[in-house]
């Protein structure tokens, strides 16, 4: 009997999961392990520390798997407002080199930006979801504002790479929502009228530079278009099977900076070849699509809005991530879901799959 | 049933999954675009990526060949290499060259000049190691050592210096080793000469360069991105540098050099049947030790300023009168041309006259010799003897008896620079002065003045033709070398014969000369004094300013224009062993300085214990 009723316990623990997604999931999670061990130096200490935050990511995904989109909905100003201030603190109070990410509470270095990851799909899928297309124009100026304001509090941490990726993900996810034509064309018209004049006051001089070296990386070989030139190498001297699991030479002699997170992508197509990379990108694709399977209906606009918009997020950091390590994307300093080094990315990644789940889970309960 | 809220929303939810349909779909279509791409790299271009991959952490370091050993004819070891090491810089690895500088210069002696230098240099090769001090004591290299690790970029450079064991007295025939010059480096195969630094510059290390030098080896290291070198594999070992026997004798060499302590000169020894260089000698010297490693400016200015020019090779690239030493050649001629007959009795009076000539030659003896036979001019050196014949034989028989001995040519002696001396003829006299040739000229030359210059390496090869009768055999320092293991003989050549209608003629002059040594009345009895073998020897004493008809003695005079004392000889006379030619400059009379030296290294080579 106890076991009877630990067993069912258990399987209403992990009842909202998808399976499918879950084992595409530890999939690239067990790449991640794989490659965190190569690439910090076949360390131990430091691939375990990786592994807590793996642990810690699946709990937060089991945690968000089980909150309703009802109450989900209900937090989500709060959560973005937290958010918001979290991002002011971060500006006075925050650490990290040349720009201003992190936010240390004791043991814990949190970075805010890394959350809007998901507060922005919830905040735009909370102020669209009431109105159906046509869309109310005040909700969409509304949701425009609120992504412009956190993509401008993350632009002067100053992190130029990541707010270009917040406000990507919070398009999406109103263009998701269906906007009509003529809203698309106006923003898309005012953002080119707008451009010159953001290159000449808004962006400071190493961020015009490295808009410069993406378009011509061999220009400073040495300076910023180095990272770009070695990762090319990593990525191309893999050849067709790589060159073997912790055999990275442009890693292990620290040629490739950054080669635990941003840069980990180059590493592991040094490492496992175009097969390796193939299998990847073949795992990112399924999970990809089983988002978008998740999203077929939904007990209610938030819900689909929501997975619609983590699954662009997601969608959006691994296209920008892969593009950037072949010279395709400028240098944003952007992590690869799910195998980069970092906990707050890691966390946040894995959290979103949970939420995804749960809205899935809850609609599916609802609509019987 | 369905409100119409309802199925607004249902229509609102299969519009919104078909947008993120596609949206995903474009998503995943740029997807595949980059597999595509990274396929493409690392497939049809992978070998452009390996390429630069291995390029980035593996660096081919050449590896510089142990140069070749030298020895003497004995197997004494005359030149080696000795491990020293420097204190170098790669400033492309440096973050502040300056303060690393000056770091640097608290733990060793660094000269400002040298600091001036190596920014100099420095500047073209930022990614090379540049020695900023060399030859660092052990001391420093311990100091310096322990600080390593804190001074990125800085590196404690093993290298191999050149050592040679007997020092001065070897250094003219040895030579020095150089840095490889703008102008070296349009001459030599680069390839050879990677990791090599220095170069043979003069001497047996210039001439035999291509064989001491040896191949480079390689050995590949993995670097890492900031160029420090984590792990070395050798690829290929260096191949070194063969080691050379010369036909030097170390322990004579060394005689004949300190017999020259404090004079300038020469000594040429030779073993007559075979061309063996036993002896090669210029005084005075320098200590080649200072060329070991980079030369200091100073110290190298001090020599090229020296007045006494301690880097000429007066051996081969000095050339002198010969004096009365070409007497024994000139009384040849006169026999080969029948201007000398044995035995012809000659009045010699104290001067010589020619028609038409105002001013008489006069004989080094003021109340003359007498009567002399052709012999004993050559014993007691008669000026009047030798004035006569030259000019009764004239140039036109004289000079080209006097080429057939190889004077006025290079003895092709396998040492660079050699001078060629000058044998003059009427040709040369009016194509160099646009002259006609005089008598007077033949006269003088007859004595060995005038024109006439030998270098002493020609002398002595003449001795030794003189030793051989006739047989001129090519002069030549190196005997062998060892090409990995096994021995390769450099050897004797004959490069031609002087042959006499009557052979006897040879013992004719060889007895003239014996009689110079050891008969009462030679002009270098006291060197011959009890000898245990006997010397055929020719004292010569060449006037280095002419004048009038008094001549004042030679030890009145300021030195540097006191005749030079010369002394030609070959022994023991019978079976000759050696032949040499010496010569002292300013040392008056051939018999008091320039004989004794020669008696000093004939016995040491004579009477060696064996």
């Amino acid at each position: 009997m106890a076991q009877n009723s630990y067993i069912s316990a258990m399987a209403k623990l992990v009842a909202p999961l998808d399976r499918i997604l879950m084992m595409l999931i530890f999939a690239v999670l067990a790449l991640s392990l794989a490659i965190q061990f190569s690439a910090n130096d076949m360390s131990l200490q430091a691939t375990q520390q990786h592994a807590v935050r793996i642990g810690i990511g699946l709990l937060a995904l089991l945690i968000m798997a089980h909150i309703t989109p009802r109450h989900l909905k209900r937090w989500t100003p709060a959560l973005f407002l937290l958010n918001l201030l979290l991002l002011v603190a971060v500006v006075f109070f925050g650490s990290g080199g040349t720009a201003q990410r992190w936010l240390t509470l004791g043991p814990i270095a949190l970075q805010p930006s890394e959350l809007l990851k998901l507060t922005i799909p919830m905040v735009v899928a909370y102020v669209l979801g009431p109105s159906l297309p046509p869309l109310s124009p005040f909700r969409v100026t509304l949701a425009l504002m609120l992504v412009a304001g956190a993509t401008w509090l993350v632009a002067i941490q100053p992190d130029l790479g990541t707010a270009l990726l917040i406000s990507a993900v919070g398009v999406s996810v109103i263009l998701l929502a269906g906007v009509s034509r003529r809203w698309v064309l106006g923003l898309g018209a005012l953002a080119s009228i707008s451009l010159p004049f953001v290159w000449q006051y808004a962006l400071r001089e190493y961020q015009k530079d490295r808009i410069r070296i993406f378009f011509n990386p061999e220009a400073d070989p040495l300076g910023s278009g180095y990272n770009v030139i070695q990762s090319k190498i990593a990525v191309g001297s893999g050849g067709l099977s790589g060159k073997g699991w912790t055999q990275s030479t442009q890693a292990q002699f620290d040629f490739l900076p950054e080669h635990s997170t941003d840069f980990i992508f180059s590493v592991y197509a040094e490492e496992f070849g175009l097969i390796g990379v193939a299998t990847l990108v073949a795992l990112y694709l399924a999970i990809l699509w089983r988002v978008v399977a998740l999203s077929r209906t939904g007990p209610d606009r938030f819900s689909q809005l929501l997975i619609g918009g983590l699954g662009l997020s997601l969608l959006i950091h691994i296209l920008i991530n892969i593009a950037m390590t072949i010279g395709y994307a400028p240098v944003t300093g952007s992590p690869l879901p799910l195998l980069s080094y970092g906990g707050s990315a890691m966390i946040s990644t894995l959290a979103a799959f949970g939420m995804m789940m749960a809205a899935r889970h809850y609609a599916r309960v609802h609509l019987k | 049933m369905a409100s119409p809220y309802q199925s607004e929303l249902n229509r609102s939810f299969r519009q919104t999954h078909r947008r993120l349909y596609k949206l995903i779909g474009l998503g995943s279509l740029l997807l595949v675009l980059l597999l595509v791409r990274i396929g493409w790299m690392q497939t049809i271009h992978t070998e452009y990526f390996t390429a630069l991959s291995t390029d980035n952490h593996l660096r081919q370091i050449p590896v510089a060949p142990s140069r070749g050993l030298i020895f003497d004819r004995h197997g004494v070891l005359l030149a080696d290499n000795s491990v020293r090491y420097s204190l170098s810089l790669i400033p492309s690895q440096v973050d502040d060259l300056d303060t690393t500088i000056s770091q640097l210069r608290e733990l060793a002696d660094i000269h400002d000049r040298k600091v001036k230098r190596f920014q100099q240099r420095g500047q073209n090769r930022k990614f090379e190691t540049t020695p900023l001090k060399i030859d660092l004591s052990e001391e420093t290299i311990a100091q310096v050592a322990v600080k390593l690790h804190q001074l990125p970029g800085v590196y404690l450079e093993a290298y191999a210096a050149r050592r040679y064991t007997y020092g001065k007295s070897t250094a003219h025939v040895l030579g020095h080793l150089a840095s490889i010059s703008k102008k070296d480096r349009e001459r030599i195969d680069l390839y050879r000469y990677r990791g090599t630094r220095r170069i043979g510059r003069t001497g047996i290390e210039h001439q035999y360069e291509s064989l001491l030098l040896g191949a480079p080896g390689l050995q590949q290291a993995e670097v890492n991105a900031q160029g420090r070198s984590l792990t070395l594999h050798d690829r290929k070992a260096p191949t070194p540098g063969n080691s050379l026997v010369l036909t030097l004798d170390a322990g004579l060499q060394k005689v004949a050099s300190e017999a020259m302590t404090g004079m300038e000169g020469a000594v040429v020894a030779i073993e007559p049947f075979t061309g063996d260089i036993l002896a090669l000698v210029s005084t005075p010297s320098f200590d080649p030790d200072v060329f070991g490693h980079s030369i200091d400016p100073d110290d190298y200015q001090n020599l090229i300023r020296n007045t006494k020019t301690p880097l000429l090779n007066r051996a081969i690239q000095e050339q002198y009168a010969p004096g009365s030493t070409i007497k024994p050649f000139v009384a040849l001629a006169g026999l080969e041309s029948g201007h000398a007959i044995p035995g012809e009795k000659f009045y010699a009076a104290p001067q010589f006259k020619i028609p038409n000539y105002r001013r008489p030659f006069r004989d080094w003896k003021d109340e003359g010799h007498g009567w002399v036979t052709v012999s004993s001019s050559i014993t007691q050196s008669c000026d009047v003897y030798f004035y006569s014949l030259a000019y009764r034989m004239g140039i036109e028989a004289l000079e080209p008896f006097l080429a057939q001995f190889g004077l006025g040519e290079t003895q092709q002696l396998d040492l660079p620079g050699e001078h060629p001396g000058l044998l003059p003829n009427e040709a040369w006299k009016q194509k160099t002065y646009s002259q006609p040739w005089y008598p007077g000229e033949t006269v003088i030359m007859g004595i060995g003045q005038g024109y006439l210059m030998l270098t002493p390496l020609q002398l002595a090869t003449a001795t030794a033709a003189l030793a051989t009768r006739g047989i001129r055999m090519k002069p030549r320092l190196l005997r062998a070398y060892n090409q990995s293991g096994e021995m390769i003989e450099n050897p004797p050549e004959e490069i031609g014969r002087v042959t006499l209608s009557n052979p006897a003629w040879w013992d004719l002059v060889t007895n003239a000369m014996v009689d110079v040594v050891h008969a009462p009345n030679g002009t270098a009895r006291r060197s011959g004094l009890d000898a245990a073998y006997r010397i055929a020897g020719k004292t010569g004493t060449a006037q280095v300013i002419s004048y009038g008809e008094e001549r004042p003695d030679s030890e009145d005079l300021p030195e540097n224009v006191r005749d030079h004392s010369l002394f030609i000889a070959f022994a023991p006379a019978e079976a000759p062993q050696i032949a040499l030619a010496v010569i002292v400059e300013h040392g008056g009379h051939g018999s008091t300085k320039a004989a004794p030296i020669a008696r000093q290294i004939l016995d040491a080579y004579l009477m060696r214990p064996l």
